[in-house]
């Protein structure tokens, strides 16, 4: 792990006159059909020497292009406005030549990007990627060829000069975004802008690539701008956190401040919406209602102020300025006691929550779904991959039974073998005491309309020419259920049932956002009235303010109708909110598998220790508040 | 990639065994007896049946499809029944002139398609942009005897500054051959490269909107070596298959060509041998295409392999 260090480092600490990276009313503008989309309207914000700054926010709030728009990256339809971009205090980025953009990217700041399957060039080995990267700021070859191997060394890669000539394909998620990393540090920059970089890694993964950042940032003395949605990460990795909303800044603050003792409503809200495994069992999550502003006709005064449960005339009418308050913390909210006002009006709801509904009669009830050692096969020309071996589990009536696991444990492939995609190699699948391991014509017609399934993303899964009447009343028509008055009336009923509203079967699936696309699969699956529901990622893409919702919609369908569902997630805190048992599936096997709330506060299985470790809290860590 | 080249060997050769056959039973099935052709008017029955032994087409099809296989493999495709000679002598003089027109339309082809949809990807104001889309739309839908003629009557006609129609071996004089080739290759080459230039235009946009290309960007890599070292290898597989397919029209363009240019190539030796059923020329041609396409593929499937180190593993 040794690395040159060429330029000074300051210290965190010591008190530079100017930020390395001072952003001030910044402004970006996307064009679209309908006009100009405001994406980012006037954020500010400081980033100081080796600082980490986390900026926060759900989709659509701007924390992406706000990243992009640093060092001029954005797309072609966006642009920025107005506002500048200071870079030590004299090179302002927004109106700087091309050619002086090309000697700071890469150079001065670094870039992190979200998917490290798509952020490589298949073309191209590591090494030439790691050559291409320091040849563009003239390092010259020799020192290009010793460094590369060098930089791989450094971010945790085994026989670095070996894997230099292997391309991106040959190597694993999290290793791709070790190699980004490498990328981005080639050639020492001051500043990392780190872009959801654990978002599409698997738990034990986002924990390593985390560590990696932050020891890489204390080596290098790297400033580090983290953009991420996730609140344990914030937690986990960031000094100071910048809470985006409606593309402007809402608050800003230390870590332990925003995540300890929230000021703006919105950051409350979100703060509450995060499923936390250490909350007490049956806590009903609460989402933000509403959904976010529409920026090509941004609101005129807070951009919360529709999904706020304190908003007064004022918010309507007037864009609330930042406040700073004690210690330099600053919060853009008209209410000034926010919190305490807050406060009173969640421990009322929360009275009000149900809890999730208890388990009847599971003793003596046979299994819906009994799964006995099941074996799934895939061949190939080349190679055999066991994707399911001696899997047993059991589904009982009005339960949920959550299956974790990280990619590649077999999740998907026990959920496609159970609705008789892949039939299996091995093992009995019971279906209400029927053997369904291979259906008949009559067991899979009772099976299709027995069990339904949720899927993961609410874009691709509905059909765009469809009507949202059509696509729930799809399973209807094709099963031969009801007559179109019949069918009609039940999809009304189902959407209405879903949240929705019943005028929405005339719409089509554009015109909703993710979460009521969601809704809308809900209701399909709802639709032949399923004794089975298998929700398979139901809720990963989408944000946590109507991810809570989601989850809430799923408990109470299951206990108004009785449902058993499947729940399959990566995200233990949510499956640990939804399920009633929880099974733990790693290499096509399950490892543990008990109940939802033992499970999780007294893990025996190591991986499902591991697991549950590698899941960062989004409670405020008090020793890092002191630093 | 040795191991790929020799999974992919065996299917190139299934192919052209099948295809042999294909042809064969195909000519057996149109209408038309050479026999009876070549005994000339009104002959007996007798003479003709003569003929037919003598040519050993009483034999058993299967039999001889067998017996010509067998000479093909050794280079031996028969004699021509009207012409007279050897096939492969008669085909020998032909090709040469025929490879040589169609390498030379390749060539400006790959040339003109690159550098076409590289400008068209690259060139971003509106004029520029019709210019080029105006070029390639004239390209595509003039015919060749069209914009052959019309070459003809300003390069050797008006300006005489080019040979109107004609041959010279490239091999044996440079300069004059390539005053001979020009126009007909470049005739040849245009719609083909107005469709290359498509794929390559496309797929360096592709290419440059994929999140690699933003990765280079934010590293610092100059716009210029980010289109040629990162988005252009992207961009050539898809240019790969279509230039594999175009092969085949280029190939048969070829025939039309050479017409209009008097070129002495296969094109009007095939016209002559279908139209009196000579079926050993015909066969030998015919096989010479489809080899020429099977062996196009194998190098196209090669050159993929070469560029995506992925499909070495498929």
């Amino acid at each position: 792990m040794t690395v040159s260090v060429e330029k000074p480092v300051a210290p965190a600490a010591a008190p530079t006159t100017t930020p390395l990276l001072s952003v001030r009313g910044l402004h970006v503008a996307f064009d679209s059909e309908r006009g100009p989309v405001h994406a980012v309207r006037g954020v500010d914000f400081d980033l100081a020497r080796g600082e980490t700054l986390a900026i926060v926010g759900e989709s659509g709030s701007g924390k992406s292009t706000t990243a992009l728009a640093l060092n001029r990256m954005l797309p072609a339809a966006g642009r920025i406005t107005a506002g500048s971009v200071l870079l030590d205090g004299a090179l302002d980025l927004v109106t700087a030549s091309e050619a002086e953009l090309r000697e700071v990217r890469g150079a001065r700041i670094g870039m992190v990007f979200q998917d490290p399957m798509t952020s490589l060039n298949p073309l191209l080995t590591v090494g030439r990627h790691l050559d291409e990267a320091m040849r563009a700021h003239g390092v010259d070859r020799r020192r290009r060829t010793a460094r590369a191997a060098e930089l791989l060394d450094l971010v945790g890669i085994a026989e670095p000069a070996k894997r230099l000539h292997d391309h991106p394909h040959q190597f694993s998620g999290g290793m791709r975004q070790r190699v980004m990393i490498a990328l981005a540090l080639a050639n020492e920059p001051d500043v990392l802008l780190a872009d959801e970089p654990t978002t599409a890694l698997d738990p034990t993964v986002q924990d390593q690539i985390l560590t990696l950042v932050e020891d890489l940032g204390r080596t290098l003395g790297t400033a580090t701008v983290l953009i991420t949605h996730n609140m344990g990460v914030v937690a986990r990795s960031a000094a100071r956190v910048l809470v985006l909303y409606g593309g402007r800044v809402v608050e800003q603050a230390s870590t332990a401040e925003a995540l300890g003792t929230p000021e703006h409503p919105y950051t409350i809200g979100l703060l509450r919406a995060v499923p936390r495994l250490d909350a007490p069992y049956g806590t009903r999550l609460e989402g933000i209602p509403g959904t976010p502003p529409d920026l090509a006709a941004p609101p005129v005064g807070c951009a919360f102020a529709d999904r706020c449960p304190l908003a007064g005339d004022r918010c309507r009418t007037e864009q609330p300025p930042l406040r700073t308050l004690p210690g330099g913390r600053t919060v853009a909210c008209w209410v000034e006691d926010a919190p305490a006002v807050l406060t009173a009006a969640g421990s009322r709801s929360a009275a009000a929550a149900k809890p999730k509904a208890p388990l009847a009669e599971v003793a003596d009830a046979a299994p819906v779904l009994a799964v006995s050692s099941l074996g799934k096969v895939f061949r190939s020309r080349r190679n055999r991959v066991v994707a399911l071996d001696d899997v047993s589990l059991e589904l009982f009536r009005g339960e949920t039974l959550g299956v974790v696991g990280e990619s590649g444990s077999g999740k998907s492939t026990l959920v496609r073998t159970l609705v008789g995609v892949h039939s299996a190699t091995s093992g009995r699948i019971l279906f209400e005491g029927r053997d369904i391991t291979r259906p008949g014509r009559a067991d899979q017609r009772a099976l299709r309309r027995s069990v339904q399934m949720v899927f993961q993303d609410p874009y691709a899964s509905l059909n765009p020419r469809l009507t949202v009447g059509a696509i729930v009343a799809d399973p209807l028509v094709s099963q031969g259920i009801g007559t179109p008055a019949e069918r009609r009336r039940r999809v009304g009923e189902l959407l209405e049932r879903v949240g929705l509203d019943a005028s929405a079967a005339d719409r089509l699936p554009r015109d909703f956002s993710g979460g009521q696309r969601q809704r809308i699969g809900i209701a399909r699956a709802l639709a032949p009235e399923p004794s089975v529901l298998i929700c398979d990622e139901p809720v990963s893409a989408l944000d946590v303010s109507v991810q809570a919702q989601v989850v809430n919609l799923l408990a109470d369908l299951q206990a108004e109708l009785g449902l058993s569902m499947v729940f399959i997630a990566h995200d233990l805190a949510v499956v640990r909110q939804v399920s009633h048992r929880i099974a733990v599936m790693r290499a096509g096997r399950v490892v543990e598998t008990g109940p939802a709330e033992e499970l999780c506060a007294h893990p025996r299985h190591p991986y499902t220790q591991a697991l549950l470790a590698a899941v960062p809290s989004p409670t405020p860590v008090s020793a890092r508040a002191a630093a | 990639m040795t191991g790929y080249l020799l999974r992919r060997l065996p299917s190139a050769f299934g192919v052209l065994l099948l295809a042999s056959f294909a042809i064969f039973l195909v000519l057996r099935a149109v209408p038309g007896d050479p026999a009876e052709t070549l005994a000339g008017s009104d002959p007996s029955p007798a003479a003709v049946d003569a003929i037919r032994h003598d040519l050993g087409l009483d034999r058993p099809l299967l039999a001889q499809y067998a017996s010509w296989l067998g000479h093909a493999v050794r280079g031996d495709f028969g004699r021509s029944y009207l012409i007279g000679g050897s096939v492969s002598d008669l085909l020998g003089q032909r090709i040469g002139n025929t490879v040589e027109l169609t390498l030379g339309a390749l060539v400006f082809s790959v040339t003109l398609g690159l550098v076409l949809g590289v400008l068209g990807a690259t060139v971003k104001n509106r004029f520029g942009q019709t210019l080029l889309s105006a070029f390639n739309s004239v390209s595509l839908v003039v015919p060749g005897y069209v914009t052959g003629f019309v070459f003809v009557f300003l390069f050797a006609v008006t300006w005489q500054v080019l040979p109107a129609g004609g041959h010279e071996s490239i091999l044996a004089d440079p300069q004059i051959g390539f005053q001979y080739v020009l126009m007909p290759a470049l005739v040849l080459a245009l719609p083909v490269s107005a469709i290359l230039s498509r794929y390559v235009k496309d797929g360096i946009e592709q290419a440059l909107s994929e999140d690699y290309a933003r990765t280079a960007k934010s590293l610092g890599v100059p716009p210029r070596r980010l289109l040629w070292r990162h988005a252009l290898p992207n961009a050539l597989p898809p240019v790969l298959t279509a230039l594999g397919m175009q092969i085949g029209v280029l190939l048969g363009g070829a025939v039309v060509i050479e017409a209009v240019f008097a070129w002495p190539g296969l094109g009007t030796l095939a016209e002559q041998a279908v139209t009196r059923r000579d079926y050993p020329v015909v066969q030998a041609l015919l096989l010479f295409l489809v080899a020429v396409f099977v062996v196009v593929q194998l190098l196209t499937d090669i050159a993929y392999a070469l560029l995506d180190p992925r499909v070495r593993l498929g």
